[in-house]
C-alpha cells in the first residue's frame, strides 16, 4: 500500500470523489439508473483529455453498482476464442463474489479496429445479453469509432481547471503531511494543462526529490516556453506603449497569475525608478490585496482585476522610456524552493532549542544562533554540549549552522 | 538541563533570585504561601523575566523539579499553528489530574498577544472549561492587545525594563564567573544596546565573548548589528538613499532567513521612523499613514513582503524629494 504511486493511491473510488466533472457525473448517474432498472440499451462512452478522470469513473461506476469490472484489452480482442469466453462469463454471475459483471473497454480509440471485432463485441454484450459496457476514449472522432458512438451514450469529460487541479494537489499534500509552497503548487497545476495525472506525478517526483522544480515544471511544454511567455508579457508591460495590448498579451499566455505577479514584482525595480517605481508598486500592492480577497471569499470573478493591476496598471506607471535589462527569475520563489530538506531540519533544530530555552523560535534565531555560530568557529564547546543534551549529531548541527550562517554574515576576528 | 548557554545557566530558579520586579515578586509570594492562585497575565517587554518568573513561581508552588515537570506546560502562541493546536495540547495536558498535593496544573502561554481577537475569545472559553484543574499564566508584550474578557479574569502584573544598573551588575557577575575578559566600554555598550532587555544583554555578552578574546565596545556593536534592529535601520537608510533593490534584499533576508514576521518588521519600522531626528516631521506624518495601511492590509491577509516592498518604494520616493535623509 505504501508504495503505490500517488496517482493510484489517490484514485477516486466513487463518483463523488471525481472532481470538476459535475455534468458528466450526473449524466453517468442517469445511465446507471437505467442499468439498475435492467434496461441497458446503450453502452457508455466516456470521452475527454488524458488525466481528467475517465478510467477512474469507469471503475467507480462498477463499484457503485456493485458489479465486478472486467477489463477487455487489445489482445483479448484479437483472440476470438478468448473473446467468446469473456462474453460468456460476463453473462453469468461471478462465482467468487456473486456479483454481476460490467465490461470496461479502456481507451477504445487505441484498440485495433480490424475486422470490426470491437463493434460486434459491444453489440453482442449490450443488445443481446444486456451486459453493461463502459468505454473510454481520448478522441471520440476517431474514424473507426463512428459505429461505436451510435451504440453509446457519449459523456464528455473536460480538461480540469487549474484551480481544481490545485485543490487536489493541496489535499494530497495535506494527506501526505508535506509542505510545498503555494506558488509551486500553482505552477505545477497550471503547467499540467488540466491533466491531473501529470500534475500528481509532478508533485510526487518533486516531493520525493527525484526531480528538481525546474525539471518538473519544464517537462510539459518545456521550461523555455513558459519563460518565453513570461518574457513576452514582461516586455509588453515594461517597455510597451500600449498598456491594453500588454494586458491582452498576458491573457493569451498560460502563465499562472501568481507567477506572473512575482515576475513583475521581481523585475520592476530594475526597470522603473523613483516615482514610477513607487506608483507601480502601489498597484502591485493593491493587486496583492485583490489576491487575498479572492482566496478569502473564493470569489474568482475578481481574478481579472488581479491580472489587470499586475499588467495594465503597472504598465501605465512608467514615466521615461525604461532601459532594457535582463529579466531575473523571481528570487523569492527560488529562496522558498531551495534546500527544502535542510530547511525542515533547521526548523526542527530551532524549535527544539526554543523549547529547551523557553523562548520563541524567532528569538532563538536572532540571539542564540549567533552564539552557536561563533562557538562553532572556536572550541565548539556549546555545540558538543548540545550534541549530548539534545541527542543530535555534531555534523548535523554544524551543517544546520552553516546554512544559517549564510544569512548572518558573521565573520570571526583573528 | 544544564546548558552552556548563559541565559539558561544563570536563569533564576526561585522567586527570590529574580532581579528587580519587586512588586510583582512580593504579590506572587503570597500565592506560594497559600498554594493557590488565580489566572495571571504578565505584561512587559522582552527579556524582563516573564517566562523566568512563571517558571520560578511554579517551581516554588510545586516544591520540586519532578512535580514541576509533571504539572507545568509551556506553549508559545506564535509558534503554534493556530488556536486549534493550542486547544488540543491543553486538552491533552489537562485531562490527567494534577500530581502531588497542589490541586491544579499550570499552563504558561507565552506571546498571547499574537493571537487574533477571535482566537483569544476561543482561549477564554478554553480557560473556563478547564478552570477546575488548571491555572493559566499568559504572557504578552502589551496588555492592551489582550481582550477585556481575558484581562478581567486574570490578575495582571506589569514587568518593567530592567534598570541599567541592574543589567550591568548581572553582566559583571556572569563575566566574573565565566572568566570573560572585558573593558568598561564593552559592558556599557551592551547595557546601552540592550535597552533593559536582560536576556538580550546576556546573549550579547556570550556572543561577543565567543567571537573575540576581549569584549570591547567595537565587538559589541558588531555583534549587535547581527540582530535585526540594525538591519531594519540599514534597510530604511538604503531606501532613503534611493537604493531600492538593496533595501528589498534586506527585507527578504529579515523575513525569510531571520524568520521575522511582517508585523515584527512593521513594528520596528515604526519605531525607527518615529524616533528619527533627521526625517522631517511632514514626511514622518505621511509615513505613518502608509505604515498603518500596510499593517492593516497584512492583518487582512495580504503578503507582508509585497506590502512592505511597496512601502520601501514609497520611502525611496519620499527620500528623493527630501534630499535623501538618513536615520540620524
Ligand atoms: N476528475 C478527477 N477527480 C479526481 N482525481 C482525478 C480526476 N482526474 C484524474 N484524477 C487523478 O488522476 C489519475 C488518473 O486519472 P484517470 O481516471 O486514469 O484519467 P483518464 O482515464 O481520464 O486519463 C487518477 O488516479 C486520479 O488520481
Ligand atoms: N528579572 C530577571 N531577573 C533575572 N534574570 C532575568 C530577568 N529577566 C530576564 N532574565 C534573564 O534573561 C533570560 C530570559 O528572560 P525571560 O524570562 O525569558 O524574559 P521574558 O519572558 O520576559 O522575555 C533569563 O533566563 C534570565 O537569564
Ligand atoms: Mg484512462
Ligand atoms: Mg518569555
Amino acid at each position: 500500500m505504501a508504495d503505490l504511486p500517488w496517482t493510484e493511491k489517490y484514485r477516486p473510488k466513487s463518483l463523488d470523489e471525481i472532481k470538476g466533472q459535475n455534468k458528466a457525473i450526473s449524466e453517468i448517474r442517469e445511465w446507471m439508473r437505467s442499468v439498475r432498472a435492467g434496461k441497458v440499451s446503450k453502452a457508455l462512452l466516456l470521452v475527454g483529455p488524458p488525466g481528467s478522470g475517465k478510467t477512474s469513473a469507469a471503475y467507480a461506476i462498477a463499484y457503485e453498482l456493485g458489479y465486478d469490472p472486467v477489463e477487455v484489452n487489445a489482445s483479448d480482442l484479437r483472440d476470438r476464442t478468448h473473446l467468446k469466453y469473456v462474453v460468456e462469463s460476463a453473462k453469468a454471475v461471478s462465482l467468487l463474489t456473486l456479483s454481476r459483471r460490467l465490461i470496461v473497454l479502456d481507451e477504445v480509440d487505441a484498440l485495433p479496429s480490424e475486422g470490426g471485432a470491437l463493434v460486434s463485441l459491444v453489440k453482442e454484450l449490450i443488445t443481446k445479453e444486456g451486459v453493461p459496457v463502459v468505454m473510454t476514449a481520448n478522441n471520440p472522432y476517431e474514424r473507426h469509432l463512428y459505429e461505436i458512438r451510435s451504440l453509446s451514450k457519449v459523456v464528455r469529460f473536460y480538461r480540469l481547471r487549474w484551480t481544481t487541479v490545485l485543490s487536489v494537489l493541496k489535499e494530497i499534500c495535506r494527506k501526505e503531511g508535506v509542505k510545498v509552497p503555494d506558488n509551486i503548487l500553482r505552477q505545477i497545476a497550471v503547467n499540467s494543462q488540466g491533466d491531473l495525472r501529470a500534475a500528481i506525478n509532478d508533485l510526487e517526483s518533486l516531493v520525493k526529490g527525484s526531480h528538481k522544480l525546474s525539471e518538473v515544471i519544464g517537462k510539459k511544454f518545456g521550461k523555455r516556453d513558459v519563460e518565453a511567455d513570461v518574457f513576452k508579457v514582461l516586455t509588453a508591460v515594461f517597455y510597451g506603449e500600449n498598456c491594453y495590448s500588454a494586458y491582452l498579451t498576458s491573457l493569451n499566455t498560460d502563465v499562472d497569475p501568481d507567477m506572473l505577479f512575482r515576475w513583475v514584482e521581481e523585475n520592476l525595480p530594475y526597470v522603473y525608478k523613483g516615482r514610477a517605481l513607487s506608483k507601480a508598486y502601489d498597484y502591485l500592492s493593491y493587486a496583492d490585496i485583490v489576491r487575498s480577497r479572492i482566496i478569502k471569499t473564493n470569489n474568482w470573478k475578481l481574478l481579472v482585476y488581479y491580472t489587470q493591476l499586475t499588467t495594465y496598471a503597472v504598465c501605465t506607471a512608467k514615466e521615461a522610456k525604461p532601459q532594457g535589462v535582463k529579466m531575473k527569475f523571481p528570487e523569492i520563489i527560488r529562496k522558498l524552493a531551495t534546500t527544502k530538506e535542510l530547511r525542515t531540519k533547521t526548523r526542527e533544530f530551532l524549535s527544539r532549542l526554543a523549547k529547551e530555552l523557553h523562548l520563541p523560535t524567532k528569538t532563538v534565531r536572532m540571539e542564540i544562533v549567533p552564539i552557536l555560530i561563533a562557538d562553532g568557529k572556536r572550541e565548539g564547546r556549546i555545540i558538543k554540549r548540545l550534541e549530548r543534551d539534545l541527542g543530535l549529531r555534531e555534523e548535523d548541527i554544524r551543517e544546520i549552522l552553516e546554512d544559517l550562517e549564510e544569512n548572518y554574515k558573521l565573520e570571526i576576528r583573528g | 538541563m544544564a546548558f552552556e548557554l548563559w541565559i539558561e545557566k544563570y536563569r533564576p530558579r526561585t522567586l527570590d533570585d529574580i532581579v528587580d520586579q519587586e512588586d510583582v515578586i512580593r504579590a506572587l509570594k503570597g500565592f506560594v504561601e497559600k498554594r493557590s492562585m488565580p489566572h495571571l497575565l504578565f505584561a512587559g517587554p522582552a527579556g524582563t523575566g516573564k517566562t523566568t518568573t512563571a517558571l520560578a513561581l511554579a517551581h516554588d508552588i510545586y516544591g520540586s523539579e519532578e512535580l514541576l515537570r509533571a504539572n507545568y506546560m509551556e506553549l508559545n502562541a506564535s509558534d503554534e499553528r493556530g488556536i486549534d493546536t493550542i486547544r488540543t495540547k491543553i486538552k491533552d495536558f489537562a485531562k490527567t489530574a494534577p500530581f502531588g498535593d497542589v490541586p491544579f496544573k499550570i499552563i504558561h502561554l507565552d506571546e498571547a498577544d499574537s493571537l487574533t481577537a477571535d482566537a483569544q475569545h476561543a482561549l477564554r472559553r478554553i480557560m473556563e472549561m478547564y478552570s477546575a484543574t488548571t491555572r493559566f499564566i499568559l504572557a504578552c508584550n502589551y496588555s492592551s492587545k489582550i481582550i477585556e474578557p481575558i484581562q478581567s479574569r486574570c490578575a495582571v502584573f506589569r514587568f518593567g525594563p530592567i534598570p541599567e544598573e541592574a543589567v550591568r551588575e548581572r553582566l559583571l557577575m556572569i563575566a566574573e564567573k565565566e572568566g570573560v575578559k572585558y573593558t568598561e566600554e564593552g559592558i556599557s555598550a551592551i547595557v546601552y544596546v540592550a535597552e533593559g532587555d536582560l536576556r538580550r544583554a546576556i546573549n550579547l555578552l556570550q556572543t561577543a565573548s565567543a567571537m573575540a578574546d576581549e569584549v570591547d565596545a567595537k565587538v559589541v556593536y558588531r555583534v549587535a548589528g547581527l540582530a535585526h534592529p540594525e538591519e531594519v535601520r540599514g534597510m530604511i537608510n538604503a531606501a532613503l538613499k534611493g537604493r531600492f533593490i538593496a533595501a528589498r534584499d534586506m527585507l527578504r533576508n529579515l523575513m525569510i532567513n531571520y524568520g521575522m514576521s511582517a508585523q515584527d518588521v512593521i513594528k520596528q519600522l515604526n519605531r525607527e521612523i518615529i524616533a528619527s531626528k533627521s526625517i522631517p516631521d511632514n514626511m514622518k506624518a505621511q509615513l505613518m499613514v502608509f505604515l498603518s495601511e500596510v499593517d492593516f492590509r497584512v492583518t487582512e491577509g495580504a503578503h507582508g513582503d509585497v506590502q512592505l516592498a511597496a512601502m520601501l518604494a514609497k520611502l525611496v520616493e519620499l527620500g528623493e524629494s527630501h534630499g535623501g535623509p538618513s536615520l540620524d
